[in-house]
């Protein structure tokens, strides 16, 4: 059964790019909340990471601050 | 075995893959993301052709631009360069390698570390190396900046109209391009604090002061501010080529004019060398530059 993947991102931040490009190109369906934009989205981020930076990304519940193309991959394909 | 690695994202690689593919040679670029630090920049307005665009789209466009050439890319940090015999070897995070026959290093620069009690408690709990990426998350928030150059005018620009207040804090005065000093100015809700040295940073779970000392009367004041954007400059990342080629004190890589470091067959260019004025334009014509010297360097090996 598909993953599923979450980004907490913002549309000025590089690394949330390389986040997003990665998973289109794997052809890993994603669903993005925009931090910048979306207050309620910051806070539950904020929550859930225990973070104030981005991009989080959080696969089946497992929490990642940042992006390392290495772990999200091996979390996403073993 | 490749004719040429060029390692690193930033305009200096890009460029050089450019001039390398239009020289025929059969190059690999080697760089996990892309841009380096100008996707960190919030507005690029001094980079020839773009009257203001973001460091991002810039980033974009240096991609589109190389994806008209066929040049391979691997999206892996490397992790170590050797020589062996006719050429080099590049070592990958993933343990794989990459053969060339000689190199480019334009691995350019990371953020410097203020080196205070506090700032590695909190990284990425309110200590932050990227306005551009985390400005968002302070709505309303009291912030510092700290730096007094381009960067931490910039980073206080994109603050502004965000956060409640923003103390900019510096040990001298603001030595920044004019023009992002005077967008700076203006703004009612920043505080300027010139002549300040920053002593600790607080908190509990996420940042919740910074503790600066005045340079004059060493009278000390706590500010209550849930971020702190450190811009005080970077540092150049040449770990890759230490104890390979000849480094300056400051830890840049030493390179000729045309952008040869002390090992034949092993250029370098961009924020990384010891060239002065770090400038994405002037990374970009040292990637070139590095290129063509690649170029002739390979003529000669092939005899």
């Amino acid at each position: 059964m598909a993953k599923q993947v979450k980004i907490y991102s913002t549309p000025t931040c590089s690394q949330c790019r390389a986040a997003k490009r990665y998973f289109k190109d794997k052809g890993v369906e994603y669903q993005e909340l925009d931090v910048a934009s979306d207050a309620r989205a910051r806070v539950e981020m904020m929550g859930i990471a225990q973070t104030r930076t981005v991009p989080v990304i959080v696969i089946d519940g497992r929490v990642f601050v940042g992006f390392d193309q290495r772990e999200i991959e091996h979390e996403l394909f073993g | 075995m490749h004719d040429l690695m060029i390692i690193g994202g930033g305009p200096a690689a890009f460029s050089a893959a450019i001039y390398a593919a239009r020289h025929r040679l059969d190059a690999v670029m080697i760089a996990p993301e892309t841009g380096g630090q100008v996707a960190a920049s919030w507005l690029v307005e001094n980079y020839l052709g773009f009257p203001s665009i973001s460091g991002i789209e810039l980033a974009e466009r240096f991609e589109e631009h190389f994806a008209h050439y066929k040049v391979r890319r691997i999206e892996e940090r490397a992790e170590q360069l050797t020589r062996k015999e006719g050429g080099f070897i590049v070592t990958l995070e993933s343990g794989q390698w990459v053969e060339g026959k000689a190199s480019i290093v334009a691995t350019g620069r990371s953020s410097r570390r203020l080196g205070i009690p506090g700032e590695a408690e909190f990284v990425h709990r309110g200590v932050t190396y990227c306005a551009t990426c985390d400005a968002p998350l302070f709505a309303d928030e009291h912030v510092a900046v700290i730096g007094g150059g381009d960067a931490a005018l910039q980073a206080a620009a994109q603050l502004v109209p965000v956060a409640g207040r923003v103390y900019l804090v510096s040990r001298s005065p603001w030595r920044a391009e004019a023009a992002l000093q005077a967008r700076a100015a203006g703004a009612a809700n920043l505080e300027a604090l010139m002549g300040y040295v920053p002593l600790a940073i607080k908190g509990t779970e996420y940042v919740e002061s910074l503790v600066i000392r005045a340079k004059e009367d060493h009278v000390e004041r706590e500010l209550p501010v849930r971020g702190v954007f450190v811009e005080i400059g970077a540092v150049p990342d040449g770990k890759l080529v230490d104890g390979l080629v000849d480094l300056n004190a400051a830890g840049e890589i030493v390179v000729d004019r045309s952008g040869r470091t002390s090992m034949p067959g092993l250029f370098a260019a961009g924020d990384v060398t010891d060239s002065p004025y770090k400038q994405a334009i002037m990374a970009a014509g040292d990637g070139a530059r590095a290129a063509m010297a690649a170029w002739e360097y390979l003529l000669g090996v092939k005899g």
